[in-house]
């Protein structure tokens, strides 16, 4: 039996990669594309806000809506500028192009940061308490990827199916040339995809470097299971990539609770097996769909 | 005449057998050679080179002829090196070894990478094609991970550091002689994969590969049944990849996971790319060329030291920003034909 | 189309020949280790290298294994300030036999191909003399290597137990032919994590719960732990290994303190591996003594982790040896990398090879190794110095010298290991204060 408290782990590390796979999910639905240098547009986020934090001293809240802000603009120009001419090209052109960019991006932040570690200044602190439920503790920065993953995806939700914009980019992931026909201009939206899926990306960056040691490495070390997630999720479907980062959080979690002493650190490779038996449990599915946002 | 004797030997079947000859009979001669020194990092990175060839030819065959996305290949790679290992080493390695004869660890990795081809292919292959790409680098990155963490099976994150090296024993330990027959040999061998590449892709079984590179369904329609195909081109090559795999092992007498991350697999693509995919000699001079970058970048280095400490940083900005440029302004790379690769 | 591929490959193998050739042609003044892997068995100083010159050149080099990229990155440059400031000092006292010395550094990123093509690179290209550096993945793998290429490697920071038993000189500093050619200025992982076994045990800890970095330098340190707590009366009760960069090691804290211990012990391979972890861990509040393993006894690591971590133990080489003072202030007057412990030994690293260089008969890299042993060591009748300064005169004087460096004594023993003091540091704010000493006699029986 899996304990109160072994889920809430999962549930904290399933939040950190939800929030960073529905940026790469939106992405691969709507501009049709792996984008491997999302985990630098997380790293862009991180640093901004250790700029905003602890240099400028700002407090946690600005800093984040800072550099949401900023990030979104950065990953936008960037995607104009060096995806955008490529967008009729197909899928792999784009996917060597991330990978590339991944490296350009990653080793820049290095000429200019440095490799050194640095630590977040000005995060949560404090943790609750309590006995319900078998007893547990949720440490208030834990309490907030949590919830901030859940508003994300329900202001995703709003998005897409209140408002104007949102509805033409579901049209566009289902089928480009008929909204293209009926008027939905396709450059537009995805330039809106992309501020979405950067700010998200940059609110993941700056909530792991809370946690964590701040590198020029630190969002991509993780490209591999945000990944899979979105992939686990369904191409294109923030829901389900959201809903895979809980469910490989809460098998991270068990897996290190459970697995034999000598193999503990296994559980990341669990996680990569998991994502080839998915893919191939879905060959059948993919093959026919392209990228859809499933409501 | 001269001219004719001359002919012959730049036929790359000849040229590798006199290559590998006289490689042996340097070490047969017990003559012991003498390199400048300044040559012998150069030589190093010439060897590394030849390894690397191959497995930059074998890619070539899956994407450049088939249209197959493998991220993964320095898998094969890895899979040789581990497999000649553990049947290589001493016992006394930590982790499995079985202080078998060399040509058995040869054997085994054939046999493992077929193994690990047929596995990973056949699970891999039906997708579409950027999925082939993440599961074959998901694959890889298992490989490492797992044998990192397996200490009592695969040394763990040391690996094998004592494997037995032939080529060194017969030059009796002496370090030019050894580099030396060492390059010979591999000339020989990279020479002989490109004979068998290229008659691979010569004839009518080439043909098939390049119409289902350019459109799968329409050649699986007129009955050539193209997983037959791309299956039997992702185990070949993944076994060439693990007989570089096994030989290097031999050479550097060590297996260990940080020798076949996806950094590997990188260059080989980088390499592939800007020399020209569908190009046996194109993407060989392009995986020369960004070789020779690295190493000439690094000689850049008599720089004030806020430079060269930042100048790894650079190089691999540069790298990541030329593969950038080559898909965009170039992708059929310097010697590719872009008609065939379907490049408008 | 045959034709211009024949010629390609014609081509390339010319051009190799042609390579190779012309790479002779750039010859280089006098330390070209091209030939001479002839050693000599019979001892006495015989000219085994044809290139050696008997008056010195005007430069000499030494080379560095550096780390500008990968893991070890972020701890370069304090080596790199370290190293600079013991150069500099040589250098203003006129340099081993005059030459000016200088550093040439090129990346290894901690990767072995990379390392091993650099090592023929400094050597042959650079002209080094010496090397410093290596890591505890890239030295076991390229071990053999250096006697290769017969030039020194002085390890300053990697503790990997594999060079435990490999001989440096053998005792025999005359004799290079049974030479391993690497010398370490650091404890290897074995004693540091002795003399934590040690501490708790004198503490009444009899129980402890190990948590450690999934990599071969950390799982070294636990072994050693191991060993010799099992070996004085200690149980242990719990092992969790963690991977690096993860977002949260709830998971794994909460695995480990379901076992009962007094004390638990974290062998975290790295000041950025360590933080999370232990913020982590303050935050649940499970309680119970920490006692880490030397890697992280930093400033960073303790103003990141805050005045909650007040009380951490910490248990390591002190690495400040006799002139630890002296070289802390020149350090700091050197620029604004602030130090690790390791870093101290780059500084007595150059001052060794310098010091061994002058004492040579002959200028060369097979000079330093047969001097660096009894310019380390304390034999009878040695002047004592602690820096190149005083070594060179007392050299000039005739005398023999043992060199006591910053971080250790340097008194290498025949594997090239020294042997240090291990400290028992405790966190404070924002520093880390040395509680107790533990000489190593003391540590013998658990060892």
């Amino acid at each position: 039996m899996v304990s109160t408290q072994t889920l809430i782990f999962g549930l904290v590390i399933g939040s950190y990669i939800g929030l960073a796979a529905i940026g790469f999910s939106l992405i691969h639905g709507l501009v049709n594309m792996f984008n491997i240098a999302h985990g630098e547009y997380m790293t862009i986020g991180a640093y901004l806000s250790f700029v905003l934090m602890n240099q400028l001293g700002l407090g946690l809240f600005v800093s984040l809506v800072l550099g949401i802000a900023a990030t979104s603009i950065a990953g936008l120009a960037i995607a104009k500028f060096f995806y955008q001419p490529l967008y009729e090209t197909g899928p792999i052109p784009l996917l060597l192009t991330s990978i590339g960019l991944s490296f350009l991006l990653r080793n820049v932040i290095q000429l200019g940061f440095g490799a050194d570690n640095k630590y977040l200044e000005g995060g949560l602190t404090g943790v609750y308490r309590t006995d319900a439920l078998g007893g547990f503790f949720l440490q208030y920065s834990q309490a907030l990827v949590i919830a901030l993953a859940l508003l994300t995806i329900l202001l995703l939700h709003l998005l897409l199916t209140r408002t104007e914009l949102g509805i033409a980019m579901r049209a566009t992931s289902n089928n480009e040339t008929l909204a293209q026909i009926t008027g939905v201009a396709t450059i537009r939206i995805r330039d809106y995809v992309w501020l979405l899926a950067s700010g998200t990306a940059g609110l993941s960056g700056i909530l792991l470097a809370q946690q964590r040691t701040l590198t020029p490495a630190l969002g991509y070390n993780d490209i591999l299971i945000i990944l899979t997630a979105a992939i686990l999720g369904g191409a294109g479907n923030v829901y389900g990539a959201v809903a895979a980062g809980f469910f490989l959080g809460i098998v991270s979690a068990t897996a290190t609770s459970m697995l034999p002493s000598g193999m503990a650190s296994l559980a990341t490779s669990v996680i990569f097996f998991m994502l080839i038996v998915a893919l191939i449990v879905k060959s059948h599915v993919i093959e026919g769909n392209r990228g859809v946002i499933a409501t | 005449m001269i001219g004719d004797r001359l002919k012959l030997l730049s036929n790359p079947g000849i040229f590798g057998s006199a290559a590998l000859l006289a490689g042996i009979a340097l070490l047969a001669s017990r003559l012991l050679l003498y390199p400048p020194g300044n040559a012998f990092v150069f030589i190093e990175v010439g060897i590394l080179f030849l390894f690397y060839g191959l497995l930059v030819l074998g890619l070539n065959l899956q994407y450049g002829f088939t249209g197959i996305i493998n991220f993964g290949h320095v898998l094969f790679f890895g899979v040789g090196g581990y497999a000649t290992a553990m049947l290589v080493a001493p016992e006394s390695a930590r982790g499995i070894a079985l202080g078998l004869p060399w040509p058995i660890g040869l054997a085994g990795a054939i046999i493992a990478a077929a193994l690990v081809a047929g596995i990973v292919g056949f699970a891999s292959l039906p997708l579409r094609e950027e999925y082939v790409a993440i599961a074959t680098l998901a694959a890889a990155e298992l490989f490492t991970d797992v044998t990192a963490n397996l200490p009592s099976i695969t040394g763990g994150a040391i690996g094998y550091v004592s494997i037995p090296q032939p080529i060194n024993i017969w030059a009796g330990g002496h370090y030019g002689t050894f580099l030396t027959s060492t390059l010979l040999v591999m000339i020989g061998v990279l020479s002989f994969g490109y004979v068998v590449f290229r008659r691979l892709t010569d004839g009518p079984y080439g043909r098939v590969l390049r119409a289902i590179r350019a459109d799968k369904e329409i050649t699986d329609t007129i009955g050539k049944h193209v997983f037959r195909y791309e299956m039997e081109v992702f185990v070949f090559a993944a076994i060439v990849a693990a007989i570089a795999g096994s030989i290097y092992a031999l050479f550097i007498g060590a297996a260990a996971p940080g020798l076949y991350t996806a950094d590997v697999t990188f260059l080989l693509w980088i390499g592939m790319l800007v020399g020209g995919a569908g190009n046996h000699r194109g993407v060989l001079a392009g995986l020369g060329i960004v070789m020779a970058f690295e190493l000439l970048t690094r000689f850049l280095n008599d720089l004030p030291y806020y430079t060269s400490q930042q100048f790894g940083a650079l190089r691999l900005a540069m790298i990541g920003l030329l593969l950038i440029v080559i898909v965009r302004y170039r992708p059929e790379g310097i010697w590719g034909n872009a008609k065939e690769q379907g490049i408008e | 189309m045959d034709t211009t591929m024949k010629r390609r490959q014609y081509l390339k193998g010319t051009s190799i020949v042609a390579l190779t050739g012309a790479a002779g042609c750039v010859g280089s003044e006098g330390n070209n280790t091209t030939t001479s892997t002839t050693t000599d068995g019979s001892g006495g100083t015989t000219g085994t290298t044809s290139t050696s010159t008997q008056s010195a050149p005007d430069n000499v080099v030494f080379g560095g294994l550096a780390a500008f990229s990968g893991t070890f990155a972020p701890y370069w440059p304090a080596n790199h300030q370290a190293i600079m400031t013991a150069i500099d000092e040589v250098n203003a006292a006129g340099g081993p036999k005059g030459a000016t010395l200088k550093l040439e550094e090129r990346d290894t990123g901690g990767k072995v191909q990379q390392a091993r093509q650099v090592i023929p690179q400094l050597v042959n290209n650079d002209n080094a003399q010496m090397l410093m550096g290596g890591t505890s993945t890239t030295i076991p793998a390229l071990f053999d290597r250096f006697a290769e290429v017969q030039t020194a490697l002085i390890n300053p920071w990697a503790g990997t137990t594999f060079l435990n038993d490999k001989p440096a000189d053998n005792g025999t500093p005359n004799d290079i032919s049974d030479d391993g050619w690497v010398w370490r200025t650091t404890a290897s992982d074995t004693l540091p994590a002795v003399g934590a076994a040690v501490h708790l045990k004198e503490e009444g800890m009899n129980r402890v719960g190990l948590m450690h970095l999934d990599t071969p330098g950390a799982r070294s340190w636990v072994e050693g732990f191991e060993e010799s707590f099992e070996k004085i009366g200690g149980t242990i009760t719990n092992t969790v290994p963690f991977a690096p960069d993860k977002s949260s090691y709830q998971a794994e804290l909460s695995r480990l303190f379901e076992a009962d211990f007094d004390a638990w012990v974290l062998a975290p391979g790295g000041t950025g591996q360590a933080v999370p972890v232990v913020k982590d861990w303050l935050s649940a509040g499970y309680g119970k003594q920490l006692m880490m393993s030397n890697s992280s006894r930093t400033t960073d690591f303790a103003s990141a982790v805050g005045s909650e971590g007040d009380g951490i133990l910490g248990c390591g080489a002190t690495l400040k040896g006799p002139n630890y003072e002296a070289f802390l202030q020149k350090y700091k007057q050197q620029g604004d990398e602030e130090l690790h412990a390791f870093a101290t030994g780059f500084y007595d690293a150059v001052n060794l090879g310098a010091l061994a260089l002058h004492a040579a008969d002959e200028f060369s890299s097979v000079g330093i190794e047969k001097n660096l042993g009894p310019v380390g060591r304390n034999n009878e009748g040695d002047t004592v110095v602690t820096t190149f300064a005083e070594g060179k005169e007392a050299l000039d004087n005739g005398e023999s010298i043992n060199y006591e460096g910053a971080s250790t004594p340097c008194n290498f023993d025949k594997f090239g290991e020294v042997v240090t003091d291990i400290g028992v540091f405790e966190m404070q704010g924002d520093t880390w204060t040395q509680v107790k000493t533990l000489e190593s006699n003391e540590l013998q029986e658990a060892a």
